[in-house]
């Protein structure tokens, strides 16, 4: 069996979790990419990114994003002189209302302190100045730059007068008008106030008087925290969960927050994802499978899957519960599958053919639960009804076995190898 | 003055990635944070690139603090195991410039580990700017991958400085194989910078002539002489004289006369292109691109009797033996935006970004790289040679009513 994968009952955290020696085409997203998505989408505000030229040759791209490029007199002597320098043009040429400063790799390896500098930078010219941290030897996560980017925010906040608006953290809001949560909400007669991180900077500073923040992306979990923190705002925590009950649990706890009755509505749809897991049970029972990312927590689906009667084979992960989750216990009960942090399409396509899955779910190459996008367009009960219909859709295997033929799998081998 | 508002000049390590990606057989292993790689394979997929043969190792923060180098190790091992490649190029990232990693000490001790023949670049980025990347590349490559043998064959020629960052640089190669070959009747064999396996470039010390087209390939063009005797020489074929100088020049180094029929047609085109009408003469012109492509179109316009106002370099000039004085580089982005910004009813002739930045009153023709907003054909004009004199001279016509109609 390759290097690349260990059994899941010999981890004991994230960093015995196996990785590729090396990563091809297709290699994760630096985290300056995704802490770029979200500071773009905040209005009125512009980007500075610090870094040396290649970082800003790659993020390049729209009017609110400048760079300061660092070369090796700056590694040297520290890029204080040359942030200021650049961030006095800034302001002088664009006048923005608010800057999120963006340090690279080379600036967090130098040890630069551009936090105290933001802080100078503040003060000195009246806007609010936040640093988004986005040092990739640090994860293999991009998500980590989203993470970041969103915590940042805080910083554009100020202390407001309490009403009772409701703050949604993690998505914007035409995307959140769509799902389920929001037709609670309306039916309730809530109106969410500001949605992070599809705000202005003006918005984002009345964000503290908020009664409640309900995140519905675990990336805006950080900011929600910092929120609870400064400004003592509670928070629900709707991120997506494959559990009919947890799903039902956060809800409960929404309205608990928000002093209302839970209408009818979220019971009949617990009673509908229920009913639709019930409707596959059988069908999935015995079913053997890869999964990679998905919307779900990895460990947290895994788990549900596993009580299914569904058999994991593989887990493609760099996430580690810890030895004592629930979750975890749940899944070593059942089964002992194989564990990697990424794979190569090589071995992947090794372990296919040796261990021979029935359903591939999540990442690239899988069915059965869409990538983990940064705010799902499924929230709630919905999110589980998807992801169950699209499991049950291929539990036969059919499809898959057709794609991995012998004779595609040679061929895809053979164009990445030289004679 | 260090803010940067459009493109930043790419840097070495960018150049290395261009040059080292041409090749088939090689694979390029970046010990550095994936994402970086992700980024790069994004970005170079549109200049043609084999972006299939970039790979990662990736980085923890242990390997940073504690300079463990085990994780290449591996790479390399599985690399020549899984993919047999001929050659791996290992690229450090900047990360590990700035720690000091000895990416060539493992490369020296890891070559009897595996069958590839391990080339390491030591810039990660803080070199300079392309231009030294390229500079530094080139003579790396040539030192690395020339073979051996020293026999030059009959009437064929290299072409040293090509580049896939280059604007139009597929129809000028093709424009310049079209000269040699129809005023020489020499072949090509090997291209610097663009060539398509490894083994293609053990010919370089085989050819009668080395055509040198960039400056920065002017370094690996004497290593060939002084280790195969190849003459070469430097001289990018812009306008009809560059090109009947080009071509007057290889004839001399080739030992053979050039072809009387494209000598009599060049000519020709010279005596033509000097009656262009005087009113057609009070055209300015500012001219922004690399150095060899600004320069060469320069001396052609200024030998059609047009007036360069502005010669702007995109990259430094520390790499280019004795650059003419009339060049100059902006060491800051604000002084360069300033100049584009004053440049009014002007035939500007630039890359897309600098195009960008001047006044809409100016009219336009990109010649340079950055040009992503540019389309290029295989049936596109070159920029080189006869065609691409003609190209530059019919553009010219074109927009000289328009800009003398707004002068008046």
């Amino acid at each position: 069996m390759t290097s690349q994968v260990k059994k899941l009952r010999d981890i004991s955290s994230a960093r015995n979790i196996p990785a590729p020696s090396y990563h091809g085409a297709g290699c994760a997203h630096c985290p300056l990419h995704t802490a770029r998505k979200i500071t773009k989408r905040i209005k009125d505000s512009v980007t500075l990114v610090l870094g040396i030229a290649e970082c800003a040759c790659y993020v390049k791209g729209g009017d609110t994003l400048f760079n300061v490029v660092l070369d090796w007199h700056d590694v040297t002597f520290g890029c204080k002189d040359k942030l200021a320098a650049a961030f006095d043009e800034l302001m002088q040429e664009y006048e923005p209302k608010a800057v999120f400063i963006i340090t690279t790799c080379v600036p967090e390896i130098t040890g630069d302190d551009v936090d105290s500098l933001a802080a100078v930078f503040q003060s000195q010219y009246g806007i609010a100045v936040a640093v988004v941290h986005t040092e990739h030897f640090k994860t293999v996560q991009e998500s980590a730059g989203v993470q970041n980017a969103m915590g940042a925010c805080i910083e554009m906040m100020k202390v407001t007068e309490k009403d009772a608006s409701v703050n949604i953290l993690g998505q914007g809001q035409q995307d959140f008008l769509d799902t389920e949560l929001s037709g609670v909400l309306k039916a309730v007669g809530v109106e969410p106030g500001i949605y992070i991180p599809d705000c202005s900077v003006a918005e984002l500073a009345r964000a503290s008087k908020a009664k409640l923040n309900i995140v519905v992306d675990a990336n805006a979990l950080l900011l929600a925290q910092k929120m609870e923190q400064r400004f003592h705002i509670p928070y629900v925590s709707f991120e997506a969960c494959i559990s009919p009950q947890g799903t039902l649990e956060a809800y409960r706890h929404l309205f608990c927050r928000l002093e209302k009755p839970m209408p009818e509505m979220v019971i009949t749809a617990y009673e509908k994802a229920r009913k639709a897991i019930l409707d596959i049970e059988k069908t999935v029972s015995g079913t053997s499978y890869f999964c990679e990312r998905t919307q779900f927590p990895t460990f947290a689906l895994n788990a549900f899957l596993c009580e299914l009667g569904m058999m994991p084979q593989l887990i493609v992960t760099p996430e580690f519960p810890g030895r004592d989750s629930a979750d975890l216990m749940t899944v070593l009960q059942y089964s002992d599958p194989y564990i990697a942090q990424r794979i190569s399409q090589e071995t992947m396509q090794a372990l296919q053919d040796e261990l021979k899955p029935d359903m591939l779910i999540g990442g690239r190459r899988g069915n059965g639960g869409s990538r983990r996008r940064y705010g799902s367009k499924r929230i709630g009960f919905d999110a589980i009804i998807e992801f169950v219909s699209s499991i049950s859709g291929n539990q036969s295997g059919a499809e898959i076995k057709k794609r991995h033929s012998p004779d595609a799998r040679s061929k895809r081998r053979e164009g990445r190898r030289f004679s | 003055m260090s803010l940067i508002r459009f493109n930043p000049t790419p840097s070495d390590r960018m150049a290395a990635l261009w040059l080292m990606l041409t090749f088939e057989d090689a694979v390029v292993l970046e010990y550095g944070p994936m994402g970086t790689t992700c980024f790069a394979e994004r970005a170079l997929k549109g200049m043609g690139l084999k972006v299939n043969r970039l790979f990662s190792t990736h980085l923890s923060e242990d390997d940073v603090v504690m300079g463990d180098v085990t994780r290449l190790e591996k790479a390399l091992i599985e690399i020549d195991r899984d993919l047999q490649p001929k050659v791996i190029f290992v690229v450090p990232s900047a990360i590990l410039t700035v720690t000091g990693a000895d990416i060539a000490g493992v490369c020296h001790y890891m070559q009897l580990e595996v069958n590839a023949k391990l080339i390491a670049y030591d810039g990660g980025g803080f070199k300079g700017d392309y231009s030294t990347g390229l500079s530094d590349v080139y003579t790396l490559l040539t030192k690395e991958l020339a073979g051996r043998e020293s026999t030059p064959v009959p009437s064929t020629y290299n072409i040293l400085g090509a580049c896939a960052y280059a604007y139009k640089i597929q129809p000028d190669l093709q424009e310049l194989e079209h000269l040699m070959d129809s005023t020489f009747g020499a072949k090509r064999l090997a291209t610097l910078g663009l060539c398509d396996s490894t083994q293609d470039m053990k010919a370089l010390g085989q050819a009668s002539v080395n055509l040198v087209i960039r400056a920065e390939a002017l370094p690996a063009a004497k290593w060939l002489k002084e280790n195969f005797g190849t003459e070469y020489i430097y001289s990018a074929p812009y306008g009809y004289l560059g090109t009947l100088h080009f071509l007057e020049a290889v004839g001399t180094a080739l030992g053979k006369e050039p072809d009387a029929n494209v000598m009599e047609m060049l000519k020709g085109k010279i005596n033509a292109a000097q009656n262009i009408p005087t009113s057609g003469k009070k055209m300015r012109v500012s001219i922004v691109g690399d150095y060899d492509v600004a320069v060469g179109i320069y001396g052609f316009l200024k030998s059609l009797g047009l007036k360069t106002e502005h010669l702007i370099c995109n990259h430094s000039l520390g790499r280019i033996p004795q650059p003419t004085e009339d060049i100059l580089f902006y060491q800051t982005e604000r002084e360069r935006i300033t100049v584009l910004q004053g440049l009014h009813n002007q035939w500007v002739l630039a890359d897309d970004v600098s195009l960008s930045i001047c006044p809409a009153d100016n009219a336009r023709l990109c010649i340079s790289a950055p040009a992503a907003d540019q389309v290029e054909t295989e049936e596109s004009s070159p920029l080189m040679g006869i065609r691409g004199a003609d190209f530059i001279l019919e553009r010219q016509r074109n927009e000289k009513d328009i800009l003398l109609s707004a002068l008046i």
